[in-house]
């Protein structure tokens, strides 16, 4: 259910030309063959009564209300189960429609709590003409119903128990009209198939898995069932406490880089629920549980929302005023740059942070504080991105929109979990796979992908962590011996010279699928077979996450991916390309506002003069044109005693960054840290100044997806801190001397457009307009970019790069034999600020790590035992999960708790060109211990284990 | 002052990953990518250490530090 009624045409839309005409109560109309007269009428602005469809969903023809009468057909035909025929002629209402819609409603009724909530409940607070959350009242209303002539005391459902297992929302079966919309839902929209009817007739009830609480089936509380529901049947326990909300605004999720639209409905300054937007660009409304339900955070006790100082981080905090905190910064960072030099100094920016906050950000650290010392997390997850698609295509940009997966005919799925990490754009995946593309996975471990209800991999290749370029090298060897080059494409498309260099190393026999079997531990054939699959396709398209850039040689892999897509033609169309699925919600968005050391906005590089010029004549400050530090370097020159003060926005690389003991050793060096957070986090202890955040639902901004799509974070609450972030930055840039002020967010959107081609076009008014811009956006591409690269590479043509195998210094030995890879689980983000203070804990209390059931045999380790883990850097304490989806000798957990210390025991190894932290091969021992998982101690208590 | 250990590590790995090359385009291409990524203060410790001996490095990530000298001071 939503308060703001979006039009519902009852089934979904077929795509083609509109060549069926019909009539629909006189209204001539044509849609495209295979339109259900239900969504023709709709479509003729012609209102069918309806309660087991909806658009978002395939017909199903139960609820027998939409009955029509066609001229020449018998009987009344269900009209979301009819498509239009040629010059059909349709009456939707005629005596004996409505006798019989009444008498259907009425049976319906009889057997329907009366009090449904919002009928009745909170009824007093509805506005007149307001719908309820019941559409079933709302049917009773439309066809004239009365009077229920068979009573209500008859055998009913109304004392069946209700399941209150799922922390969001309830299930009374009860209000339940079994219209299958919920099972439906979940079935071709989020693609789990957790729900059926069980039991037949007046049986028939709505089931979670086997006949199990909501809580303890399959379902992944994604919340479509909850949408879909036409009653109070599923109903959020938010809208049963608070009672329906009055009023929405649009806005756009906080969490991951799929960056859904959301309907923040409220009851005064109260936000209610979150709706998914039906038509959000990424989305189109669909939601997970972290989106739709984990929103708490925002207005938990925990949040700090006044700034804090103290002269050391050994002194208790000390509540001051905004003026009195950001003087306190101002002063304290001069003094610093007064005795060390302008470049001891520096910031970060957040890629939770929206992209005004991150340009008023790094424009700080580079005009007021006068030197290139900014980074951003993104260091930490899809740096070699940027890196690799700069170096072969020209841009640092994903090259598709995530509807293109619609025409994708083969997926090639590398180091991603989406089901976990980015689950609205799984279930379009999905969606898109159960409809007969093939998808082959390159994953160390077994993902829900490889088999998951109506899906299995054509291909798993299960390789060797850390080895993912002699793989893509394979895959290269084969497109390129077995004559399976789009030699018009390269012809036309790329250059010829690193076309023919790529093509004689490619070609080597040390990058066959037989050789690097040794390396990967790939099956030579099944490689072989893998890669015609993707080759021969008519549109192959690559997908890729963290598992491919967190490596040593993540940027080489990206470079590899983009050889490979130019080699088999696989870019500038729809169903193809390379598509990063971007970590956070703005990773997308902080890169491109110009957060790395070495590059201003829209990636252009600080020692390019003709572009630093742009910015020195609009903020009159003279640029620096050599390149600052990284955040690692950052640390290393922190430790160093060079680099003293440090300003972080929206980050937490206490919890984060690898090799924990170095972070924090650096974080202690310096001389001044200002925190920016919603939270006290880990690295606010090192913090001598704290300054509130916003939360998503205060913030004014805009967040780019993973698909370069920009929508608007409009505020749906005023900051509870009081502040804008980006006004804190300004007043502290202006404390330092450099005065920086904007009125409102839409004029630093209004600036970057000003300064950075690829946001010619882009402003709050057209975003209004449009709803969302996928960049590039300017004269040339008003509407936005949907799909990049289509005519010509950004670099003109495409550059092809050799990627030789270098193996990663950080090696297994018998000491530490096996190897840890990390990353996140669906409930939990990142590093659990948010999802850890909403009731997302009750799926993932804490961080376990998973073993293969022989790696845990040999070590004595049983299910659920507390084990060591010990690298060489450090050892941690968790508790075991026997699973065989992980592959002999490698062994994975999570880092959403701070107490579980899994960068405790990774290392500094990082990419080769950017840095990015080796997070996903840390070698390792794993023994049984006595001492209880760190989640159960004090951080003392944790002693070492010896080996 | 950087860390010697992470410089050298960082710069031979960079190499590492262009050594395919013929031998001067390579030494050219570490250069241009540590001009373009790595801070002034950077670049003058890795020449610094190749002056102490630089015994650590690679020949052909010294070699390509070499390059620097001149367009390299620490600022």
């Amino acid at each position: 259910m939503t308060l703001l009624k979006e039009p519902d045409y009852g089934t979904p839309a077929r795509v083609g030309e509109p060549e069926v005409r019909v009539e629909i109560d006189g209204i001539p109309v044509s849609v495209p063959a295979g339109t259900s007269v239900m969504r023709a009428a709709a479509l003729a602005g012609v209102d069918i009564p309806k309660l087991c469809a909806t658009d978002s969903l395939e017909p199903f023809g139960s609820c027998r209300l939409c009955l029509v009468e066609i001229e020449g057909r018998k009987g009344t035909p269900a009209s979301c189960t009819t498509p239009c025929g040629p010059d059909m002629v349709v009456s939707t209402h005629s005596p004996r429609l409505a006798r019989l819609r009444r008498g259907v409603t009425e049976l319906y009724l009889s057997d329907h709590p009366q009090d449904c909530l919002t009928s009745d409940t909170h009824a007093e607070d509805r506005e007149d003409g307001e719908d309820g959350e019941c559409e079933l009242h709302g049917i009773a209303a439309t066809v004239g119903l009365t009077h229920v002539r068979y009573g209500f005391e008859g055998r009913n459902h109304l004392d069946a128990v209700k399941d209150e297992s799922n922390p969001y929302f309830t299930f009374d079966p009860a209000a339940c009209i079994a219209c299958s919309r919920c099972v439906r839902a979940c079935d071709e929209v989020q693609g789990t198939f957790a729900l059926t009817i069980a039991g037949r007739g007046f049986g028939s009830t709505v089931s979670a898995s086997a006949g199990e609480s909501f809580m303890a089936s399959e379902c992944v509380s994604c919340g479509a069932c909850v949408q879909a529901c036409p009653t109070t049947a599923l109903q959020e326990k938010t809208v049963i406490a608070l009672g329906p909300p009055k009023r929405t605004v649009l806005t756009t999720c906080a969490y991951c880089g799929v960056g859904c639209s959301f309907k923040a409905e409220l009851r005064g300054g109260e936000v209610v629920r979150m709706v998914p937007a039906k038509d959000g660009g990424a989305n189109e409304g669909h939601s997970c549980v972290k989106g739709r339900f984990a929103w708490g955070y925002a207005s938990h006790r925990d949040r700090q929302l006044s700034p804090m100082v103290r002269e050391s981080i050994t002194d208790e905090w000390r509540p001051v005023s905004w003026d009195e905190a950001i003087g306190y910064a101002a002063s304290r960072l001069m003094a610093i740059q007064a005795e060390h030099g302008v470049k001891a100094i520096g910031g970060i920016t957040s890629s939770r942070c929206t992209n005004e906050e991150v340009f008023v950000v790094q424009k700080m650290i580079r005009a007021a504080f006068g030197n290139n010392n900014v980074d951003t997390c993104a260091r930490v997850c899809h740096a070699p991105t940027g890196y690799g698609l700069s170096q072969t295509f020209g841009t640092s940009a994903g090259t598709q929109d995530f509807k293109s997966v619609d025409q994708a005919d083969v997926i090639l799925l590398i180091g991603a979990n989406p089901t976990d990490g980015h689950p609205v754009f799984a279930s379009r995946m999905k969606q898109r796979l159960r409809k007969g593309a093939a998808l082959v996975v390159v994953d160390p471990r077994r993902i829900d992908l490889v088999r998951s209800p109506h899906v299995e991999a054509a291909h798993h290749l299960q390789l060797q962590p850390g080895t993912n370029v002699a793989m893509v090298n394979a895959f290269g060897h084969v497109v390129v011996t077995e004559g399976l080059v789009d030699r018009a494409f390269v012809a036309q498309r790329c250059e010829d010279d690193s076309f023919a260099q790529w093509e004689e190393f490619i070609a080597r026999p040390e990058n066959s699928p037989e050789a690097t079997e040794q390396i990967t531990g790939g099956p030579a054939e099944q490689v072989r077979a893998a890669v015609r699959l993707y080759a021969t396709a008519p549109n192959a398209a690559i997908y890729y996450g963290l598992g491919v850039t967190e490596h040593s040689q993540g940027s080489t892999m990206v470079m590899g991916m983009a050889n490979l897509a130019m080699a088999t033609g696989n870019i500038g169309r729809e169903g193809v390309g390379i598509n990063p699925l971007r970590g956070q919600n703005n990773v997308q968005g902080s890169c491109d506002m110009g957060s790395f050391p070495n590059e201003l906005p829209g990636y252009r590089p600080v020692g390019d003069d003709t572009a630093r010029r742009v910015f020195e004549e609009l903020w009159a400050r003279t640029l620096d044109p050599e390149p600052g530090l990284r955040i690692p370097n950052m640390f290393d020159a922190a430790i160093a005693g060079t680099y003293r003060g440090m300003f972080i926005q929206g980050e937490d690389i206490a919890q984060s960054d690898p090799n924990v003991k170095h972070v924090k050793a650096a974080l202690a060096s310096l001389d001044l840290l200002i925190v920016q957070d919603l939270f006290i986090n880990e690295t606010a202890a090192f913090a001598h100044v704290f300054l509130p955040g916003t939360s998503f639902l205060e913030k004014d901004g805009t967040f780019t997806n993973a698909e370069r799509r920009i929508n608007r974070v409009r505020p749906v609450m005023a900051p509870k801190s009081g502040k804008q972030e980006w006004e804190v930055a300004c007043e502290l840039a202006t404390a330092m001397g450099y005065p920086m002020h904007y009125a409102r967010g839409s004029e630093i959107m209004d600036e970057i457009a000003a300064t950075t081609p690829t946001f010619a076009g882009v402003s709050f008014a057209k975003l209004d307009e449009v709803g969302s811009l996928q960049w590039p956006c300017n004269a040339s591409a008003p509407d936005g970019t949907p799909t990049m690269h289509v005519d010509a590479f950004v670099r003109g043509k495409g550059h092809f790069v050799d990627t030789p195998f270098v193996a990663t210094d950080e090696r297994t030995s018998r000491k530490f034999p096996l190897v840890l890879t990390t990353g996140r689980i669906l409930s939990q983000y990142n590093v659990g600020a948010q999802t850890r203070r909403t009731a997302n804990v009750q799926w993932h209390g804490e961080d376990i790590l998973e073993i293969h059931p022989h790696d845990a045999e040999e070590r004595g380790i049983d299910d659920g035992s507390a084990v060591a883990i010990i690298s060489r850097v450090g050892q941690t304490v968790l508790r075991a999960k026997i699973a065989d989806r992980m592959p002999q000798g490698v062994v994975y957990t999570t880092f959403h708790y701070p107490g579980s210390g899994a960068n405790i025991v990774t290392t500094d190894y990082s990419d080769w060109a950017t840095n990015c932290p080796e997070y996903k091969v840390t070698a390792v021992q794993i023994a049984p211990t006595s001492q209880a998982p760190v989640s159960e101690q004090a951080p003392q208590e944790l002693g070492l284990v010896q080996l | 002052m950087s860390d010697p250990a992470a410089l050298v590590r960082m710069a031979n790995q960079i190499a590492a990953n262009v050594a395919h090359r013929p031998h001067d385009q390579a030494v050219a291409e570490i250069a241009k990518h540590l001009r373009l990524t790595w801070p002034p203060s950077m670049r003058a410790d890795l020449i610094a250490y190749v002056d102490g001996g630089g015994l650590d490095l690679t020949p052909l990530a010294a070699a390509a530090a070499e390059t620097l000298r001149g367009t390299t001071t620490r600022s």
